[in-house]
């Protein structure tokens, strides 16, 4: 079939508003509209889309671009505590970097003396500031997947000779 | 920018046209979207909270004698689920049982994770009220093997997870 030059579909004797304006006797008009049912159509969309996808808690937490933490079927939602990453490379308490996880690994048993100071640093600021009420005892530990037990272990060793006992572990939710 | 419509007409009859002003409703999309959009959640983190009890024991010493004792040890060559517990005897002492399942790792060299469930299926069917599991791992193994058992724990309705070392 052939390609044609389109002609006019809608004539005078429609009704709709818009195709009326335009000019008769053959002139076209120099008003153009602008058809926005696409626009309203995408717009529906994108806003069930976002609904959807809106958390009434927010974003608690930011991952290291390092550390791929595990997946898991069942969890609870994130909450906001201190959290400890442990990358391949550093073991970082709130964004900073704390001590190399190699250093940490050839370490003999013990916990993380550096992790302990920042632990306690933070919680003398919250008792400076009187808010300990506001320090739950938890910490959130984002590993990434192949580190291993060893250095989780001096991290929680460390956690709970400072006080903080309630570990959460950070997980993805698992798609199956 | 309006929808218009003309019913009726003709004859006579005055044309009833009905216009929506879309104005508003684009409006009010526009703002709806620029606010979705600024707190929208694109990474949802959740998390596993337990006890820490590293380094510290496994708390056997806390229980009473006949009060049951669950563990799951992450091993290198697969796992081992434990129970302990006691049968208390007529005349007040207990009788300490302890059963021990080792679950090998598959030919392949990956753990068996359906063994694994199956057999937590079991020991929650035999300890109907217990809540409470002692999740013990190796230094060598992975963080998401370790996170894994913890899960297929919770999943196995164990909602109470103490960590503990080997």
């Amino acid at each position: 079939m052939p390609i044609t030059k389109p002609g006019h579909t809608l004539g005078q004797g429609i009704p709709l508003k818009s195709v009326k304006t335009r000019g008769s006797h053959g002139r076209k008009s120099p008003i153009a509209f602008l058809n926005i049912t696409p626009m309203v159509d995408m717009f529906t969309v994108l806003v069930i889309f976002l609904i959807q996808q809106f958390s009434v808690t927010g974003e608690l937490g930011t991952l290291d671009k390092d550390v791929k933490i595990p997946e898991a079927k069942k969890f609870t939602q994130m909450d906001q505590m201190p959290v400890i990453s442990v990358s391949n490379q550093w073991i970082m308490f709130e964004g900073r970097k704390v001590k190399q996880t190699g250093s940490v690994l050839e370490a003999g048993p013990g916990m993380i003396e550096d992790l302990a100071t920042e632990l306690e640093s933070m919680k003398s600021n919250y008792k400076r500031m009187g808010m300990e009420n506001r320090l739950s005892g938890g910490v959130i530990v984002q590993a990434d997947q192949k580190v291993p037990f060893s250095i989780i272990k001096k991290v929680l060793l460390t956690c709970a000779t400072k006080g903080f006992t309630k570990i959460n572990y950070a997980v993805f939710e698992k798609k199956s | 920018m309006a929808i218009s419509g003309d019913v009726g007409g003709g004859h006579g009859r005055k044309a009833i046209n009905a216009e929506i002003n879309l104005v508003p409703f684009i409006d009010l999309m526009s703002c709806l979207i620029t606010f979705l959009i600024n707190t929208a959640v694109w990474i949802e983190i959740g998390r596993i909270d337990v006890d820490n009890k590293v380094g510290v024991g496994s708390g056997e010493g806390e229980k009473p004698a006949d009060e049951a004792m669950l563990s799951l040890t992450v091993r290198r060559d697969g796992f081992l689920v434990e129970a302990k517990w006691g049968i208390k005897n007529p005349d007040g002492t207990v009788t300490p049982q302890l059963t021990a399942d080792p679950i090998r790792k598959t030919p392949v060299d990956t753990y068996d994770w359906d063994e694994l469930k199956k057999k937590l299926k079991d020991l929650k069917t035999k300890f109907r009220a217990k809540t409470d599991i002692l999740v013990k791992s190796e230094d060598k193994i992975e963080y998401s093997t370790f996170i894994q058992a913890m899960d297929e724990c919770l999943v196995a309705d164990f909602p109470n997870i103490s960590v503990s070392g080997v």
